[in-house]
This record gives C-alpha cells, structure tokens and sequence, in this order.
C-alpha cells in the first residue's frame, strides 16, 4: 500500500471521462488499497480514481469510518428526493459550496473481483457516492453550486 | 470528497472524550495533513475542552436525560460555537444538524436543532444564586470537586480572576550569549517587545514564534521556548551553586529546567525519567541546545545506593495535577477526581522522601509543581520537614534571585507561588530546602 498524489484543479484530467474498468487483476486491487489510503489519510470521505491520475471508473467511499465501500464501473439506476448541503473537494483546495443531491440512491457496482453487489444508500452517503461517480465524468461539485 | 471541518473537530474531539486521547495528540491525529481548516479546527477544539463544564452544564439543562457520547459533542461543539465564536448562529446550527447527519445519527437531528435553538435562551446562574463552588464551577469552567478545593483555599474573587485572565502568548528566552539588541530589532517588526518583555525574555505570540524559525536565521539554539514559570523555578534551583556542584533531576522529562541549569551554571546535570520516550525528549532538547546533559532511566521512588548523600542539589519537579496549567492544557481536568489528587499527593511525598535522601550534608532539595492546590504544594513540603527535622526550608525571597516576579510571589512561609492573575505565568509553586 502507498499514498497517491492527488491531482488537483485545473488539471485536464479532472474533466476527463474515465473507461469502463474490463480487467480485475492485482492492479486494480492495489489501486483501490491505495485509493483508500490516500484518502483517509487526506481527510476525505470519497475519492475517485481521476483525482489520483487514472481515468478508470473506480471510486472509493468511506463516510463513517467503518463502512468501506469500492465501487468499481457504479451505476445509479436509481435516485430519489433532493437534499441540499456543503461540500469540498479534496481535488479543490480552499473552496466550499452547497450544491443539490439526491436524498435517496439505488447504486449497482462491482466490486475488486468483478462481483455486482447493489447498494442502498441515503443521506450523507448519497451525497459522497453521487460526488465521486460525478468525477468519473469529468463533473466537479462547483460546475453544481446552487445559492 | 472531503470531510467537513465540524467532523474533522468532533472526530478530534472524540479521541479526548471516549478514548481519553491527550489534547494535542488527537488534534494532530484527526487533522492530518488538511491545513486548510486548521484555524477553526484548532479553535473549536480547545474551546469546547476549555468551557466542558460550562456546556455541559447548559446541554444538561435542555434535555431530560444526557445523550451518548457521539451526540453530546456535538451539542458542545454548537453551543460552543454560538456561545463563544463569530459564527453565524444559522450556520452554527446548520453545520451541527449537518454533521449529525453525517455521523449517520439523523434521527437526532431535529433534537440536536431543537437544543441548540433553545441554548441561547439558558442563563448562567449569577453569583448568589447558587452555591459559590457551582457558581465558579459553571462560570469559569472548573468541575465542582476543584471549585470547591480552591475557593476553600483562596476564596471566590480570587479564583475566578484567575480563571479570566487570559494569556494566550508563548515565553521564549534568550540562551546565553545571544545578542539581544540584534534579537529585539528582529523581534520588534512583529511584536510592540516594550509591552512584553519579562527579566528572562519575551513573551510572543505563536504566530510570531513560526515566523522567527522560519524567516530569520535565528536557529534554535539562539533561543528556547520555556515558560516563565518555569524559568523562575530553574532560578531558585540555580541559587547558590557553582560549576564543581552535582545536580540531580529526579522528574526531568522534557528537561527545560536541566537544561536552564547546565546552561547557566555549567554543572553537572543527572537528569532522570521513569519513561524511556520521556528520556530521549530530554536527550534530544539537550542536543538541539547543545548542552551536556547525562540522562539517566530512574525510577524517582526507587532508591539507587551509590547516589545517597552525593548531590548538592536534588530537584524534584513531581508529576501533579497540573491545574496551574490549565489554560495551554484544557483537556487535563476531564479525568481527574479528588481521590486522583489525594493520591498523587501521596506519590509526591514518597518522591520528596527519597530524594532528601540524596542530599548531601549541607546541600539543597528542591521541590515544585505546577498545581495550586495546597494539598499538592504546602501540605507536602510540611509534612516532610516535621518527619525529617534535619531539613529545613529556605525562605525563597532571601535567595540571590534578585527578580522581582520571584520577591512578589514568595509566601509567608518561604515559598514561590506563582498565580496567572498576579504573575502572567502559569500558576506554580516551588520550595527550597536545606539539609543541615
């Protein structure tokens, strides 16, 4: 395991799409352990891969201190309600801003090994996932501040 | 995404209260490597741990039975934040609602907004309205048992000014040899030093501090960090001895004072500890102040046969309750109780005991602390002196001191007692003896 550099605003690669993740190989697995280093370490409670430099649709999410969740290829398929709050953004330093989320998610993702697993999730956490799957599409939270 | 700033606060805030983490330890530990919220962070933390009995006390009020831990520090940290700092109340709330939600407690949010709204509203008793211990106790911060222990010492007024005042400021000193027309001019860009030089060096600011260490190439052996207190004691310490005398620190760790002693006298300094990290702290402050010092691992209660009857001079700075201290160390009163201070009390005299015993004929036993608590200070030394009658104590105002800080703080019966209201130090006591 080993921390990552994050990558921060202004990079082109933050704008960036991500690919489909196709091989579930040790790589991968060593980019999630270190994903979630880098993160904990950094304060944060979700990372996504393009902030460490990769464009591959892996992000990481951890609100609690216990719950990890690795969401490998995530889907929402399902979103409900909305919630507005406070956000920042490991990837942009010294800014803070309310932006609109779903209050409610249904999120399909697979997990190091390639397997599916479906996530409910609602509230802070809904806030988190929907913050990191935005990055796997070139999405910032400051592109969604509202008043 | 990043962790809000009121989470990075409540889960530093948690390692204190649940996991009985020391202060500064969880601070570094829950910020990391984030500097951006540092300030707030840093603010928020030590207010809620400085005013816990405060906030507990208006939480308490609100609400039928305490909720849990997690839930109670929140609730601190809102109220702190309306009560004491320039936030906007709405977001105060805001932010604490938030952060219960983030914590995955949302069904407590409306109670935790409901609390907080009603806050404002809740009175702290006045004087005469209550008993004087929960008066000073609410007012100033203190847990009831040490409101009562000190208002039975010194009385309600004096108490409660010395919980007031307010001395946010670090004490550095000049090592010897420095320039200090050149360190003033230096100095004197970010300070007004007129307001704030002392005999031994200046107070300044943390701010100030950074930017000695980094912009000037004032090095670190140019000058130390040490407070006033404890320059003070290393001064009554110093009284009388010369290059040949042996000193012996039994309790030395970090080693400020051994080191104000070999720098200042050139002596021999033995400097013990129990802990062996408390050791290489002293070794590695001795270093960076290029000042010789021997370290040695000791157990203070344990005798050591070749050292009986050696030294000239025997400090023992005993471990204490540290309520002099209470404003750099807030966290400190959270897990003491009254039966703690009995019996670091008795710890003290077993040290004191067996430190005279390394005294030699003629030579001198030091003893301080940094409590105000007589229980810890005066009781100890005289109880020592009436089961060891070939010890007798030293008026401290007849030592060659020669400052006048030490001649305004000694006692009736000789000591040095320093208050943060009278003297701008931290509170501390100090006793000199000597044997015949």
């Amino acid at each position: 395991m080993a921390t990552r550099g994050i990558v921060k605003l202004g990079e082109s690669i933050l704008r960036a799409k991500s690919r489909e993740v196709v091989d579930f190989n040790d790589k991968l697995a060593c980019l999630i352990d270190d994903m979630f280093e880098t993160m904990f370490k950094a304060n944060g409670v979700g990372l996504a891969a393009p902030q460490v430099g990769l464009l591959k649709r892996v992000c990481v999410v951890c609100v609690d201190g216990v719950m990890k969740y690795e969401l490998v290829n995530p889907v929402i398929v399902k979103s409900s309600g909305t919630q507005i709050g406070q956000e920042g953004c490991l990837s942009v330093p010294d800014r803070n801003g309310n932006v609109a989320r779903p209050k409610k998610m249904t999120v399909e993702a697979q997990d190091r090994n390639g397997k599916k697993h479906v996530y409910q999730v609602s509230d802070f956490e809904a806030v988190a996932f929907s913050h990191e799957i935005d990055h796997l599409d070139g999405v910032l939270f400051i592109d969604k501040l509202v008043d | 995404m990043k962790k809000s700033r009121e989470r990075i606060c409540h889960n530093a805030l948690m390692l204190v209260y649940r996991d009985g983490a020391y202060s500064s330890h969880a601070l570094s530990d829950a910020i990391k490597d984030d500097r951006e919220e540092y300030e707030f962070v840093t603010r928020l933390f030590y207010g809620v741990l400085e005013r816990d009995v405060t906030l507990t006390y208006i939480i308490d009020k609100l609400t039928k039975k305490r909720p849990k831990t997690a839930v109670m520090t929140v609730l601190k940290m809102g109220v702190y934040m309306l009560r004491y700092m320039n936030v906007h109340d709405y977001a105060a709330v805001d932010g604490c609602v938030k952060l219960t939600k983030e914590l995955g407690k949302s069904g407590v949010a409306d109670f935790v907004n409901a609390v907080l709204r009603k806050s404002a509203d809740v009175k702290l008793p006045a004087r005469g309205e209550v008993s004087e211990a929960e008066y000073v106790s609410v007012n100033c911060g203190l847990p009831v048992w040490l409101a009562e222990k000190l208002i039975g010492q010194y009385g309600v007024d004096f108490v409660e000014n010395m919980m007031r005042s307010d001395e946010f400021r670090t004490h550095i000193r000049l090592r010897k040899g420095v320039d200090s027309g050149k360190f003033e001019t230096v100095l004197s860009k970010y300070e007004d030093i007129s307001a704030s030089k002392t005999k031994y060096g200046y107070y300044v600011t943390h701010n100030t501090l950074n930017l000695l260490q980094k912009r000037h190439n004032l090095s670190q052996s140019d000058f130390a960090v040490q407070s006033l207190a404890s320059i003070i004691a290393a001064q009554c310490y110093c009284d009388g001895l010369d290059s040949n005398s042996k000193v012996l620190d039994l309790c030395a760790a970090p080693g400020g004072k051994a080191v104000y002693i070999a720098e200042n006298i050139g002596c021999d300094v033995c400097a013990c500890d129990i802990h062996p990290h408390r050791l290489e702290l002293i070794r590695s402050y001795a270093k960076r102040m290029n000042v010789d010092i021997n370290a040695v691992l000791n157990d203070a209660c344990v005798e050591r046969g070749d050292w009986l009857g050696y030294f000239d001079c025997v400090i023992c700075d005993v471990p204490c309750s540290g309520t002099g201290d209470l404003r750099s160390k807030p966290d400190i009163l959270l897990n003491k109780s009254s039966e703690k201070v009995s019996e670091l009390s008795k710890l003290q005299s077993k040290i004191l005991r067996q430190a005279s015993r390394y005294v030699k004929s003629g030579g001198k036993l030091c003893y301080s602390t940094c409590s105000v608590l007589c229980e810890e200070n005066d009781e100890v030394v005289k109880k020592f002196i009436e089961h060891n009658p070939s010890f007798s104590i030293t008026d401290c105002s007849d030592l060659a001191v020669n400052s006048k800080t030490v001649g305004e703080a000694v006692s009736s019966d000789g000591f040095v007692k320093l208050f943060p209201h009278t003297h701008n130090t931290d509170g501390f006591f100090v006793a000199v003896m000597r044997r015949d």
